[in-house]
């Protein structure tokens, strides 16, 4: 059973190690983001596209066909909560992507739509790849694959600390160390959660 | 060498393991079903002299331990105010009349998974509530050390020299899947 557990804890480790790299340099990037409106915004330029919005079709109808029609690149067809009008009236549509929002104003007297892409920098394109999962249901090839690497961390993590502990108890019990470490994480992690709750 | 990075991979997997449980449970649970809180409701009466603010009221209802957590959202009403009274995975929203002097307590119970999907959340040290800012701190805590059991992970594996040939393999698998990916999406 120890030998089994190590094999498959070691397989596992090789298996998620990008991904938990990934985890580990995004909790540490958003532990230096400072409070959220001391932010800086990037001022992302705008495009201007051609679109002729179609007669008696609603604001989610019109939302799909500016998604199919822009085809940007790694981004579902928008949800409905993301639609709104702006001060003008016009209806505006976000699309998320890991690299950054898209925000799309359709000038629908213009026949045009304004298209800005803010491009998030690394930490934050980290943090969007970490949060990404099948439930999602990306249309992007590239995201699905990344998703389903996404749910085997997931797994790998839990697996992993269970047969970590496993291996620990079942190895070397009485070592010093790990023993001390095991009371300050789990007794800070239950002092907090008992605070907490 | 050996002997030395073997303990410091065990005692930073004890450390975190509490942690590292949370965020995977919490994870799962994001990933693959909504959580259905459990609603109560209760009508509390409020003495007067504290009816024109809201943390007065807040502040009465916790002395009569009726809500607990961190007052947000206050609002006026046509009738008074409303605020929030929350804590990790609990909402209680409160909804203040002056004319009748009471105030309506509806409470949103998600139960454990509700809170560690909340503890999942809350990083950067730049939190009000002190609280959170521990919990800020031990995401970083938690994300350096995940760091390192990866690196000491790595060499570990390494000096397992049955599992050298197989273990080079997944990885290099691994490494060719999410670095692609990686790359790919962020130049899309």
């Amino acid at each position: 059973m120890h030998e089994l557990l190590k094999k498959i804890l070691a397989r596992l480790g090789l298996l998620s190690f990008t991904i938990l790299l990934v985890y580990g340099i995004t909790g540490l990037s958003v532990t230096m983001l400072p409070a959220p409106e001391a932010r800086p915004r990037r001022q992302a330029a705008a495009e201007i596209v051609d679109f002729r919005v179609p007669p008696n079709l609603t604001d989610k109808q019109v939302a799909d066909r500016v998604w199919e029609a822009l085809k940007l690149p790694l981004t579902n067809p928008a949800p409905e909560w993301s639609l709104r009008r702006d001060a003008a009236n016009n209806l505006t549509i976000g699309f998320y992507t890991p690299n950054g929002p898209a925000r799309v104003t359709v000038l629908e007297r213009e026949g045009r739509l304004r298209l800005v892409r803010e491009r998030a920098p690394w930490p934050a394109f980290l943090n969007n790849l970490h949060a990404g999962t099948l439930r999602d249901l990306p249309v992007d090839w590239r995201m699905r694959a990344w998703v389903a690497y996404n749910e085997f961390a997931i797994f790998a993590l839990i697996l992993m600390s269970l047969s970590g502990v496993y291996l620990w108890l079942s190895s070397r019990p009485r070592h010093l160390l790990a023993r001390l470490s095991f009371v300050a994480g789990t007794g800070s992690f239950l002092a907090l959660y008992w605070l907490s709750r | 060498m050996y002997r030395w990075l073997r303990a410091t991979h065990l005692s930073l997997g004890a450390f975190c393991c509490a942690f590292l449980l949370m965020y995977g449970v919490s994870a799962f649970q994001m990933a693959h079903f909504n959580l259905r809180p459990k609603i109560s409701e209760v009508t509390v009466l409020v003495d007067g002299q504290a009816g024109g603010d809201a943390r007065a009221v807040a502040r009465q209802l916790m002395d009569r331990g009726a809500v607990r957590g961190i007052l947000r959202g206050v609002a006026a009403t046509e009738a008074g105010f409303r605020f929030r009274v929350e804590r990790m995975g609990l909402v209680h929203q409160v909804t203040y009349s002056r004319a009748r002097g009471e105030a309506h307590i509806g409470t949103q119970d998600a139960g454990l998974l509700g809170a560690l999907n909340r503890i999942h959340h809350p990083a950067g040290l730049w939190h009000e509530s002190p609280l959170l800012r521990a919990w800020g701190v031990f995401v970083a805590l938690v994300s350096a050390a995940l760091i390192l059991l990866s690196a000491t992970g790595i060499y570990l594996w390494f000096k397992l020299k049955r599992l050298r040939r197989s273990g080079t393999l997944l990885l290099a698998v691994s490494l060719l899947y999410s670095l692609t990916l990686i790359v790919l999406i962020r130049t899309a």
